[in-house]
């Protein structure tokens, strides 16, 4: 388990983390969420023990991340521009991941890079933008820590990959004790993927939650109920979080089960009733707008 | 965690990163050391080709410089380059946000990445130079020249090499982590290579430039510690004895230099904001305190050489430089920070402070605040007071090495009974101080230096101009001293089992080699000692010589430079160096004698059928007016004057050569230049050549 402790961390005055505090629950894949300069690398860095916080803790199991050897051995942190030495090929750089990593699996990183139709003997740096992600990741997965930290790891990469490394993902985590976290900025990305998810805004971790403890307290609902009292009657009994009206249609986000809210529509005798999930995106807008953000301007 | 296993790993990973300069600096290393060694070797037996032992001598003397680099710029500047590269391409890394992600993730401590990189450059250099420096001293046996003291000296050699080499290794990576980019890092290594030796020179520059009374006698602390205080320097001095063996205190302020650059790179390191790679300076809040501390001594510093280069006279041209170049300066070091033209002037206090520093120091010296012109010790404070008139200089020849202690050991303290004279002779120098001119026009100055011993051990000089006819009665009286005066003569410090060849001249100023055996010699200088100790002042100062000696002898302290095809060499170690000036007045009966017992005989008059020609050169005043001096005799041959006083009026009429004959007198300037007032001078040639006397006029 990963727990940021009260993170703080400013760069020449910007405050990229603002108290952050939070646990990432093993055996789970965590997505952290939120817009460009919301503070998802620098939080990462901290988790990974690269940046030292100005004030708080990244613990591991109780121990502290930064220089713990012990401890930084269980992650791996993988970049939004991977590094790899000039000249080197993909056998050169899982060498010196196996070097630094005791518990890299060559014959893994080996296989991956044949079904991945990576060339091991071709020089990393003439790899295109989306194959060194690929090379990244298989590296970081091989080297079989049990945290896999992705920075943006999955942008740029085209669907099929994606889908690859997600079906890669879910083979690790049956396998052995393996918790990648990953951050993006495309919610639509992490929709399908994430059990766990953070929102990250302006430096402020806004919350983590559950996906689907999320989308189960959270539905939409679209009536056209023709009686004024009885729509003033549901509109009182419900926990209303957005209201948009378009003629008699009402189109309400609400936060509770979606039986429970259909009951309840279908109780003020509607002429039309139904209840539909939110995406993930929905949700954060919805909750963010509560919160007290106004971020559609940088979700879309 | 990370095993012992691992970290070689971790070592050799990194040596295979850096594959291309190990294999640069390998090459480059044979080349300039065993390949290069050979070719020296060749090249010094082409140019002793005539004195087999002699080239053996000199090789020997100069092999351990072959692997220090003492005596092969080449290898010497290869070495600081060498360093530096290495401690550039090793920690460049934390240059790059990407890179540092890459490194800093790997579950290893900081300080173990510190030593990973470090040790792997000292590797990269260190094993390439063992085994060249091996391979220079197998040469030195094959060719006959190694024994097994030489090889220590080269072991030693190669310690002051590898000394040398990570003085500037860790200077450099020191600088890497001062900084946040490759280039600031380069510039930061190259300012504290050199920071220290700038600044303090600086002051001295300063002094020189601004008091009028400065005359440096022997090197100030300043200078001094500006050996001792920077990197370059040390490595620049570290190298320069030859011998393999350099002075202990260097090597020890090398060594504390590294040890406390490695510790606070290592410090640094530990330390460093992830958040600094890409930035200028890792601890942005260092910025303005670097600037000034950087732009104050470089723009004194270029102020001052401005002002040489054009040649302004004043200082003047140095307050408007200074001021000018610590604004430019200061523009440079904001563009530097932040590579943006619109915002070299963001950060204008730290840039007005500089600038005010600049004006202070400059306002310091230029009304010599502390009072440097006029300052005279209190006279119980003082120990001893030496005296040194200008005209020593033409008049004496001493056998010591030009160098730091060269006008120390030729400034001799004034006996106790002429202190107090002395002492007034200095303080009505210091009323008359800047106007260092008169001791030229004939105004009755003499441009004097004093030295003055302080009771507490400190020793320091001021030169002003001061009476000529005081200095002469201070000097008429110390002369009656027999220890000033074995002080002050040349004769009495001859090391005289050095003496290789005792030469003569006479009016004729053509030398004779006197044939004489050593105890002749001894006899000949003891007589010439006893008549230096018994001349009068009057002699010294008015007497015309009838000639004078001229002593050969071996002087440890010289260097020459050889050239033989492709190779130039610095040979060092012993050479003849000639000392002239032993003057022979008609007074020194004991030397005339002992001179006419060996059987020479010195001419006093020139015969006039023996000279071919006379160059006369004639004074600005002379040219000037367009006609000769009323006091030479009619020159008929002569119809047109020179435009220039450096261009001779060449006399080759018979008429004229034996009128002019009869005007000149022996070129001696006496002990207090005093003899040739006119200044004008001429050079007799010979039939049988050039004499090499130039002679007044009278």
């Amino acid at each position: 388990m990963i727990e940021l402790k009260e993170l703080d961390k400013s760069f020449h005055g910007i405050r990229a983390s603002d108290r952050i505090s939070a646990v990432i629950q093993d055996g789970m894949i965590f997505g952290l969420i939120g817009a460009n300069g919301a503070g998802k690398s620098t939080l990462l860095r901290m988790a990974g023990g690269i940046l030292k916080p100005d004030h708080g803790v990244v613990l591991v199991d109780g121990e502290p991340v930064f220089e713990n050897p012990a401890v930084k051995s269980q992650i791996c942190f993988l970049s939004d521009s991977p590094y790899f030495f000039q000249n080197a090929d993909a056998v050169q750089m899982r060498d010196y991941y196996a070097a630094v990593y005791p518990s890299f699996d060559r014959e893994l990183f080996d296989s991956l890079t044949r079904k991945f139709n990576l060339d091991p003997k071709r020089r990393a740096s003439t790899f295109s933008k989306g194959m060194k992600k690929q090379l990244s990741l298989l590296l970081g997965i091989a080297s079989c820590t049990r945290y896999l930290l992705c920075d943006e790891t999955f942008d740029g990469l085209d669907p099929v990959v994606r889908q690859a490394v997600k079906s890669l993902f879910a083979a690790e985590m049956m396998k052995r004790d393996f918790t990648p976290v990953i951050s993006s900025h495309n919610l639509r990305e992490l929709e399908d993927f994430c059990d766990n998810v953070g929102l990250l805004y302006n430096g402020r971790i806004l919350f983590t939650k559950d996906l689907d403890q999320i989308k189960s307290g959270i539905c939409k609902l679209q009536c056209v109920i023709p009686d004024i009292r009885r729509e003033q009657q549901l509109l009182k009994e419900l926990k209303i979080l957005k209201l948009e009206r378009s003629g008699s249609l009402l189109t309400l986000t609400v936060r509770g089960g979606r039986e429970d809210t259909l009951k309840r529509a279908e109780s003020a005798d509607p002429l039309f009733a139904e209840v539909l999930p939110l995406t993930l995106e929905e949700i954060f807008i919805s909750e963010t707008e509560v919160a007290g953000y106004d971020i559609k301007d940088f979700l879309y | 965690m990370i095993s012992k296993i691992s970290f070689t790993k971790l070592i050799i990973k990194d040596i295979k990163r850096r594959g291309w300069l190990a294999a640069l600096a390998a090459a480059g290393l044979f080349l300039l050391m065993p390949v290069y060694t050979m070719i020296h070797m060749d090249s010094v037996r082409a140019a002793f080709a005539y004195s087999p032992q002699d080239a053996l001598e000199s090789l020997y003397g100069r092999f351990p410089g072959l692997i220090s680099g003492a005596t092969a710029s080449v290898l010497h500047i290869a070495l600081f380059v060498l360093a530096l590269t290495l401690a550039g391409t090793g920690f460049h890394y934390i240059h790059s946000r990407e890179k540092l992600d890459f490194y800093h993730s790997f579950p290893i401590k900081r300080e173990q990445w510190f030593c990973t990189v470090y040790v792997s450059g000292l590797i990269i250099f260190a094993v390439p130079y063992a085994i060249c420096s091996a391979l220079v001293i197998a040469a030195g046996y094959a060719n006959g020249i190694a024994d097994p003291a030489l090889t220590w000296k080269c072991i030693t050699a190669f310690g002051i090499g590898l000394l040398s080499f990570l003085l500037i290794y860790h200077t450099g990576i020191f600088a890497m982590l001062l900084t946040g980019t490759t280039v600031t890092g380069l510039i930061a290594a190259l300012i504290l290579s050199v920071y220290c030796s700038v600044a303090l020179n600086m002051i001295t520059s300063l002094k020189g430039v601004f008091f009028e009374a400065y005359y440096p006698i022997a090197p100030s602390l300043f200078e001094k510690a500006a050996v001792y205080l920077s990197p370059a320097a040390l490595f620049s001095h570290l190298a320069d004895t030859v011998s393999g063996y350099p002075r202990l205190s260097l090597v020890f302020a090398a060594l504390l230099f590294s040890a406390v650059f490695l510790a606070a790179a290592f410090l640094l390191y530990k330390a460093y904001p992830s958040e600094a790679a890409g930035n200028p300076l890792s601890f942005p809040r260092l910025a303005p305190v670097l600037k000034i501390l950087i732009s104050v001594p470089a723009s004194l510093s270029l102020g001052i050489f401005i002002n040489n280069y054009i040649g302004a006279s004043g200082t003047k041209w140095i307050i408007v430089m200074g001021m000018i170049m610590c604004i430019l300066i200061c523009c440079v070091i904001e563009l530097v920070y932040r590579l943006d033209l619109a915002q070299i002037f963001r950060s204008w206090k730290s840039s007005l402070l500089s600038v005010a520093g600049v004006a202070v120091i400059l306002c310091i010296f230029q009304f010599d605040l502390f009072g440097y012109d006029t300052w005279l010790p209190k006279k119980d404070a003082l120990e001893t007071i030496g005296l040194k008139p200008f005209s020593f200089d033409s008049y004496f020849q001493y056998p010591f090495p030009y160098g730091d202690s060269y006008e120390l050991n030729t400034t001799v303290p004034v006996p106790e009974d002429c202190r107090d004279m002395a002492y007034g002779l200095a303080h009505s120098g210091i009323s008359g101080s800047g106007d260092l001119g008169a001791r030229e026009d004939g105004s009755g100055k003499m441009y004097t230096v004093f030295y003055y011993e302080l009771s507490n051990g400190c020793k320091t000089s001021r030169a002003y101009s001061v009476d000529t006819s005081r200095t002469a009665a201070l000097l008429s009286q110390a002369l009656d001293d027999e220890e000033y005066r074995r002080n002050l003569f040349p004769v009495f410090h001859l090391d005289r089992s050095a003496i290789r060849s005792l030469y003569l001249y006479d009016i004729y100023g053509l030398p004779e080699t006197l044939s004489l055996s050593p105890d002749q010699v001894n006899r000949l200088l003891d007589a010439y000692e006893q008549d230096v100790l018994a001349a009068d002042a009057g002699t010294l100062r008015y007497g015309t010589p009838l000639g004078e000696l001229s002593v050969e002898l071996l002087d440890n302290y010289s260097e020459t430079e050889i050239s033989s095809g492709a190779a130039a060499i610095e040979s060092v170690g012993q050479s003849l160096a000639n000392l002239s000036g032993f003057y022979i007045y008609e007074t020194y009966t004991n030397t005339l004698s002992c001179l006419e017992e060996y059987g020479y005989t010195l001419q006093k008059e020139i015969d006039p059928e023996e000279v071919s020609s006379i160059s006369l050169y004639l004074s600005a005043d002379s040219i000037r007016k367009g006609e000769l001096p009323d006091y030479l005799p009619a020159l008929p041959s002569v119809t047109e004057l020179p435009a220039d006083e450096f261009t001779p009026v060449l006399i080759t009429d018979k008429q004229d050569i034996r009128a002019l004959l009869g005007n000149i007198t022996y070129g001696c300037p006496g002990i207090l230049d005093e003899r040739n007032e006119k200044n004008e001078y001429v050079e007799i040639e010979f039939r049988t050549g050039y004499g090499f006397n130039t002679y007044y006029l009278e």
